[in-house]
């Protein structure tokens, strides 16, 4: 009797401790696989590599604002020392928007209308527009240049180039040509990427426009003069 | 015998009932399984040494269980890895019983014959 007893226990001992296995292990976890034709294949290999960059980039910038906060933390730092980082990360955003005045190495590059040739020809592509203009600096951007200015007038992200007659209207101001731009940068990449056949610079030279570039170790960009306006903005919330 | 057929009704129960664990108490759950595993052991063994006990089983089933998965829960609230002590004792035991179970089939088996033989 004893032994039926055990074997009875032992079969609800056993079914119970199966039930606890089978409930602990994840039957769900099992892989999903799906079959792509090579379009979706490509866009989920850029989705995959954008979201990996994303992440990649998510944590430098993790790192870099924890150590930012640890020592904001540690007891050492005194108020006036996070009052110094905080007006560094506001100098340095200011600087990026083109709100501050700027040094640095770079080239200068003048540009001058063919006038004697234009006087001949009457030919309007011996003339500077604005067109040439924009392409001129779209192509100064793309050389990677971090400050802009032309005749003195700073160019940022809002900056207009437009005709004005005879002149270019550069952030709501008339400029004559000659034009004069200086480009705080890395001198000899950008130089040798604006002076490149197929760039923009070497068509204007077959114009007979008058193209220099000049190095420059201590160039000096102002400040952007109008205000930056910002009545639609709102930060997006994540 | 009784303990595969009964690991199997189990598992096919656990299955149909489709009974989800949450992630964050498996590892407890996983020390309770531990624990029954050792009483069953331990019935076994028992029955074979005919000092089977049905109620020290079931107080030491339950009881095992719900010790350890508590003892797991502490530990993790006081970041002492206390179901360790679980583990070592349970699995140690379990392969104390299992070297006795192993023994005393052997011998039966060696005494049947022998009985066979004379």
């Amino acid at each position: 009797m004893v032994k039926n007893d055990a074997k009875y226990f032992i079969l609800i001992g056993s079914i119970v401790i199966g039930t606890l296995v089978s409930s602990n292990i994840d039957t769900s976890n099992t892989r999903n696989f799906k079959i792509l034709n090579a379009f979706q294949y490509k866009e989920a290999m850029n989705d995959s590599y954008s979201l990996k960059k994303e992440i990649g980039n998510l944590s430098e910038k993790y790192s870099k604002y924890k150590l930012q906060l640890d020592k904001y933390n540690d007891d050492d730092t005194s108020h006036s020392e996070v009052l110094k980082d905080i007006q560094k990360e506001l100098d340095f955003n200011n600087m990026i928007l083109g709100t501050t005045e700027v040094t640095g190495p770079g080239i200068e590059i003048t540009l001058k209308d063919a006038t004697e040739e234009y006087l001949q020809s009457n030919d309007i592509f011996n003339l500077i527009h604005d067109q040439d203009m924009i392409q001129v600096i779209n192509d100064i951007k793309n050389s990677g240049a971090e400050a802009i200015q032309i005749n003195g007038i700073r160019l940022i992200d809002r900056t207009e180039i437009y005709c004005n007659g005879v002149f270019l209207r550069i952030n709501g101001l008339k400029i004559a040509a000659p034009f004069k731009i200086s480009v705080i940068g890395n001198k000899g990449a950008m130089k040798k990427y604006l002076l490149s056949a197929d760039n923009y610079l070497a068509y204007l030279q077959v114009r007979d426009i008058f193209v220099s570039i000049e190095d420059n170790d201590n160039i000096k960009i102002p400040a952007y003069q109008r205000s930056v306006d910002s009545s639609y903005l709102k930060k997006a919330s994540n | 015998m009784y303990i595969i057929f009964g690991l199997l009704a189990g598992v096919i129960l656990g299955l149909v009932l489709k009974v989800n664990i949450p992630d964050q108490f498996s590892s407890y759950v996983s020390v309770a399984i531990l624990a029954c595993i050792d009483s069953v052991f331990g019935a076994v063994r028992g029955n074979l040494y005919k000092n089977f006990q049905a109620d020290i089983f079931i107080s030491g089933f339950f009881g095992n269980a719900i010790l350890a998965a508590a003892l797991a829960y502490l530990g993790d609230k006081l970041g002492v890895p206390i179901y360790l002590a679980a583990v070592l004792v349970f699995g140690g035991r379990i392969f104390d019983n299992f070297a006795n179970i192993r023994r005393k089939l052997i011998e039966n088996y060696k005494n049947s014959k022998s009985k066979d033989v004379i």
